[in-house]
């Protein structure tokens, strides 16, 4: 089955569609006479291939661009339109269609009859629900009307600068003649469908014309019953008040919070009330006040557009009405409200005298309320007289005569009839139908389908999605919806009908936006989900465009010359601005200047060659052996000539004499443990330190045991003994090398816990302790003295600390190298009663020399006396020699500082 | 802490609290357990010296079987050891055998390591000198002035004997009072540090028996 193409969506629809059921876009003739070659390419498919040479025929000649402030010069398109696509020569001939229709002075009836109902009820939802917005804001005092009266006060100070109002026509007994000369074209559009005439223009091709939203309505209205209510999409409100019961039907946006109380009122009854979902709540509120079904109808004073509205509702959603609602109660009840408006008129005449041209014809015509009484029983469902713009709602027949008319309160018990009133405000409108008129007509001009609309209305149409939504969003709010009814209303001061002018719309818009802005009004407070299904655009600050922009601009040129609004205008998404200039020249302080030199000369002069002297290989290597000469020659001197050139120690050190007493007080023939933890390299000074001591305790019968931590120790303590004490060897002295004891620190500290256990053998391998050098010797403390052989602070500390609690009172002497004193004086300076002091301490050459001058045996330390002094000298000279050149290079490099 | 070094983390930490608590308190089967653990760390490490050998004659004999440069000192090093190792096992047998090891000391061990020393006092002589050149700053005059007064208090010139004033007062002072201050600084560093590293040890934080 062939399908309808949309030419905005490109989607397919049914044939018999006019609207899109994708996108709400209205299906041309044009459209379904393309479909044959605008069928979608399904998968699978192969496109046609369709010959374009047409296209090249009509290549135009290469123009110049147009610059800034140049006008386009017209051309001659025409041969263009061989090249305009289908889709665009139909979107012409619509365009064409339409201008020529506004053209006509009258468009046909039929074309009225099929659009203005679901037109003028849509546009009474519209301004209707803005009321309702606005009173739900104001509870007591109705600052909108105020709002909306400072326009018309406006107005009424510049009235030429507005279109008169119309006479007001009388409904009932129409004048077909005189409404052509007094009432605009709308108008008179609007009264067509009473007297339907042939029509030149096809039922389809005038509705090939509506817009979108009208066509909506439309196809609802042809639609079946129970299709009507699901099928309107774009008013799910109004399927959902419909579809549901009235308990859950209740207001669905907010346009219809205002009067939702008639409803609650209504609803209480607990039974469903036969609404169309195209009727409006007030609307709804009026049928509430209608008489049960049991009661006969009034329709004598049942006007037109209510007949017919009636007629069309109970096909679509009242399957359940029994029967037409009476109109006898009504009108009597109408008449109460009218005798009380009279009333009340009467005592407010200055009240009166206030009111607009068009108002004061509206009380005129209160007075009048029987002339809708006489209307014809089947036209009549409520006692009031209803425009004609409400009327043309029911321009689709009843299909039944049974069903029961949507504005009966039949199924409403007495009580919540009686409860339910009608605001003042509400039956001052109802029962002024003539009144109305220049309202009703103007809102029946809002309606009309032709396609001249007014500007106001076409915003009002733009302007209606955003309105429902934020009505919507206000509901969720949970606004009460008893703001509408408590407002007290009187009758005398129809205020909002004043402003309920359609030409004021934008005037009233502004009024709201100055006062919102002034802060009188307060800031809608959206729910978070509200907000976030906000669109982007409303929070992108855009820039609006203005209503020229919105309209569109009609194409002078080209192929879509003659269009309106085909190539959408679309606001800049940011503010244009001028990019800032900055200046090029880098702006610095001198400071930074200063540095900035610097830095360069730094830069650059690491980029030069430096020349650097290369070192006087012969002068090091000259001064190196020179040194080494001279040392050499210096200490050998002495030796060769065994000279005695330097005296003897005039000052003995601070220890020796301590150390002496030490040794003197050891016994003769007693243990004596040395220790001999020093490298081969220190042996000679080690020998010149401890030769006399040892030679002093040879001599007294001392019975040696050596040992040591160093793996050369024992051949060091045999090599020891040999040069040092070689006569006393031969003599038959006798010593016990107990050779290398492993494990550092750990291994002295096991000797000295247990020393036969942990050196069980000599070097020779013999049993150390069955020796008689070791005899009674069981423990470190059974040793006469300990004397340590070392040039190694730590070895001196280890031995020091970890024989201090073994030893007990046993003396330890310290034998060791120049070097290492200072690290063992403090053992030495400790307290008498400290466990790591130690006794004596002889260390190096000077101490040797002392104790052999107090021993008086000359050996090893007065051989070496000399040699050793005039060592020293020849080093304190080579290095002070050495600060000559250094100071005159010194000298030099600040000479050429100084220069630089 | 992985299951496989706990156990010689355990093994460490009972040791030395052992030998800790046995130090400080003398009850007799802790003195003696103490000793026995003390026994095996001697061993052990006298095992650790002859390892060490052992180790160095086999890089010395790869050496010389890969023919790497200087492999003839690998051969010359591996032949020595192994004469004065040999010449070391015989003593017990043969006493006399002492004596020779006496020759090799003082021919070989006792000369290298004493004509290092002897190169060590001429460098450092002629360092002196050169120090005044390249590097004139404060704490340079410090050293050397120092190094040069403690000699010069050292020294006893030929006729003239001990310095004064410098023999008698200024290098006793710089030997016995700056210089043990110092040393005095260390050994306390030294002791902090090995208490600290006793104690890392024994609550099994480092491990070098695990390296």
């Amino acid at each position: 089955m062939a399908e309808v193409l949309c030419p905005n969506c490109r989607r397919s629809n049914p044939p018999q569609a006019r609207l899109c059921q994708f996108c709400g876009a209205f299906l041309t003739d044009a459209d379904m006479a393309k479909q044959s070659d605008s069928q979608p390419i399904r998968a699978g498919e192969r496109p046609v291939v369709r010959p374009t040479g047409e296209f090249e025929k009509t290549k135009l000649p290469p123009a110049e661009p147009i610059r800034p402030g140049e006008v386009p010069i017209p051309k001659d398109t025409g041969e263009l339109e061989q090249a305009m696509p289908s889709w665009l020569r139909a979107l012409r001939e619509s365009e064409n269609v339409a201008q020529r229709d506004r053209a006509e002075p009258e468009p046909p009836a039929l074309e009225h009859a099929e659009i203005s109902p679901p037109q003028a009820e849509s546009d009474a939802l519209d301004w209707l629900s803005r009321l309702g917005e606005e009173e739900e804001e104001q509870e007591e005092i109705p600052d909108w009307l105020a709002a909306l009266r400072e326009p018309t006060a406006k107005a009424q100070e510049t009235p030429k600068a507005k279109a008169p109002i119309p006479p007001v026509p009388e409904v009932a007994q129409p004048h077909p003649e005189g409404k052509d000369e007094t009432f605009p074209e709308w108008f008179t559009r609007l009264e067509e469908p009473e007297t339907p005439t042939t029509t030149s223009v096809p039922s389809d091709q005038a509705e090939s014309f509506l817009p979108d939203w009208l066509g909506m309505f439309k196809d609802q209205a042809e639609t079946a019953p129970g299709e009507d209510l699901h099928q309107a999409g774009s008013l799910g409100w109004q399927e959902e008040e419909s579809a549901a019961p009235v308990e859950q039907a209740l207001p669905a946006t907010s346009e219809e919070d205002w009067l939702k109380q008639f409803e609650g009122q209504s609803a209480s009854t607990g039974e469903p009330l036969p609404m169309a979902d195209s009727e409006s709540d007030w609307l709804k509120s009026l049928i509430s006040e209608s008489p049960p079904s049991g009661e006969p109808s009034p329709t004598e004073a049942e006007p037109d557009w209510l007949k017919q509205f009636g007629a069309e509702v109970p096909e679509a959603v009242a399957p359940t009405a029994e029967k037409p609602a009476s109109s006898e109660v009504e009108p009597d009840r109408l008449k109460q409200f009218e005798a009380e408006r009279l009333a009340e008129q009467s005592s407010s005449e200055s009240a009166s005298q206030d009111l607009p041209a068009w108002l004061k014809e509206f009380s005129a015509e209160v007075q009048q309320p029987t002339v809708s009484a006489e209307k014809p029983s089947e036209e009549a469902i409520l006692p009031l007289e209803i425009p004609d713009w409400l009327s043309a709602l029911g321009g689709t027949p009843p299909t039944s005569s049974t069903n029961t008319p949507a504005f009966t309160t039949e199924s409403l018990p007495p009580e919540a009839k009686q409860a339910f009133s009608l605001p003042e405000w509400l039956t001052s409108f109802d029962v002024q139908p003539s009144e109305e008129t220049p309202q009703d007509a103007s809102l029946a001009q809002e309606g009309a389908p032709s396609f001249d609309t007014p500007e106001w209305l076409a915003e009002m149409d733009a302007a209606r999605t955003a309105a429902s939504e934020r009505s919507l969003a206000f509901l969720e709010e949970g606004e009460p919806p008893q703001g509408v009814a408590s407002v007290d209303f009187g009758l005398e001061v129809p205020d909002w009908l004043e402003s309920v002018v359609p030409e004021r719309e934008p005037e009233t818009k502004e009024v709201a936006a100055e006062a919102f802005e002034a802060g009188q009004l307060e800031a809608a407070e959206l729910p978070s989900w509200v907000q976030a299904m906000k669109p982007v655009e409303a929070v992108i600050p855009t820039v609006q465009p203005d209503l020229s922009e919105k309209e569109g601009v009609v194409e002078s040129s080209g192929p879509l010359r003659g269009l309106r609004g085909v190539i959408p205008i679309s606001a800049p998404i940011t503010p244009k601005r001028k990019a800032p200039a900055y200046s090029l020249k880098l702006q610095i302080s001198e400071q930074q200047r200063a540095d900035a030199e610097l830095l360069e000369k730094m830069v650059l002069r690491e980029g030069q060659a430096k020349v650097v002297r290369a070192p006087s290989r012969i002068s090091g290597t000259f001064g190196r052996v020179l040194s080494a000469l001279l040392l050499i020659v210096s200490i050998l001197l002495p030796l060769i000539g065994k000279t005695e050139l330097a005296p003897d120690l005039a000052l003995f050190p601070s220890e020796w004499l301590r150390t002496q007493q030490v040794l003197s007080e050891i016994p003769s023939a007693s243990p004596i443990l040395v220790v001999f933890d020093y490298d081969p390299a220190f042996s000679a000074e080690l020998h010149m330190a401890a030769a006399p001591v040892m030679d002093y305790l040879i001599t007294q019968g001392a019975r040696l045991t050596l040992i040591s931590t160093s793996p050369s120790g024992p051949a060091l303590a045999e090599h020891f003994l040999r040069a040092t004490q070689a006569k006393h060897l031969d003599a038959g002295a006798q010593y016990v090398n107990l050779g290398y004891l492993p494990g550092g620190p750990a291994g002295i500290y096991y000797f000295a816990s247990a020393p036969q256990q942990a050196v069980p053998l000599t070097t020779a391998a013999a049993p150390a302790w069955e020796s008689p050098v070791l005899e009674g010797v069981r423990q470190l403390s059974d040793f006469a003295a300990l004397l340590v052989l070392t040039d190694n602070a730590d070895t001196a500390r280890a031995w020091i600390e970890q024989t201090s609690q073994a030893r007990g009172t046993t003396p330890m002497i310290m034998v060791v190298s120049a070097q290492v004193e200072p690290m063992v004086r403090p053992y030495y300076d400790a307290a008498t009663d400290a466990p790591y002091r130690i006794q004596g301490m002889i260390t190096g050459l000077i101490g040797g020399k002392a104790f052999e001058q107090t021993y008086g045996q000359p050996g090893l330390s007065r051989r070496y006396w000399d040699a050793f002094g005039l060592g020293l000298l020849t080093s304190i000279v080579i290095v002070l020699v050495g600060l000559v050149p250094g100071l005159l290079q010194a000298r030099k490099e600040h000479e050429k500082g100084g220069k630089a | 802490m992985k299951v496989k070094g706990l156990f010689p983390t355990l093994i460490a930490i009972v040791s030395g609290l052992i030998v800790l608590i046995g130090y400080l308190v003398r009850l007799p089967f802790l003195v003696e357990m103490s000793q026995t653990l003390l026994s095996w760390a001697v061993l052990l490490t006298a095992f650790a010296v002859l390892l060490g050998i052992f180790n160095l004659l086999i890089v010395h004999t790869r050496r010389l079987a890969r023919k790497a440069k200087g492999s003839g000192y690998s051969l010359i090093l591996i032949l020595s050891m192994l004469a004065t190792l040999a010449v070391g096992m015989i003593i017990p047998l043969f006493p006399a055998a002492s004596r020779v090891l006496d020759i090799i000391f003082q021919t070989v061990i006792l000369p290298v390591e004493a004509s290092l020393m002897a190169l060590l006092a001429v460098t450092l002589t002629y360092a002196g000198f050169r120090l005044w050149r390249h590097r004139m700053n404060f704490f340079t005059i410090v050293f050397l002035v120092t190094a040069l007064l403690v000699l010069l208090g050292m020294v006893a010139l030929p006729v003239l004997g001990n310095v004064p004033l410098i023999s008698d007062t200024v290098r006793p002072i710089l030997a016995q009072v700056f210089a043990a201050a110092g040393a005095r600084g260390i050994l306390i560093g030294v002791a902090l540090g090995a208490l600290l590293t006793g104690l890392r040890v024994l609550f099994g934080v480092d491990r070098p028996y695990w390296e």
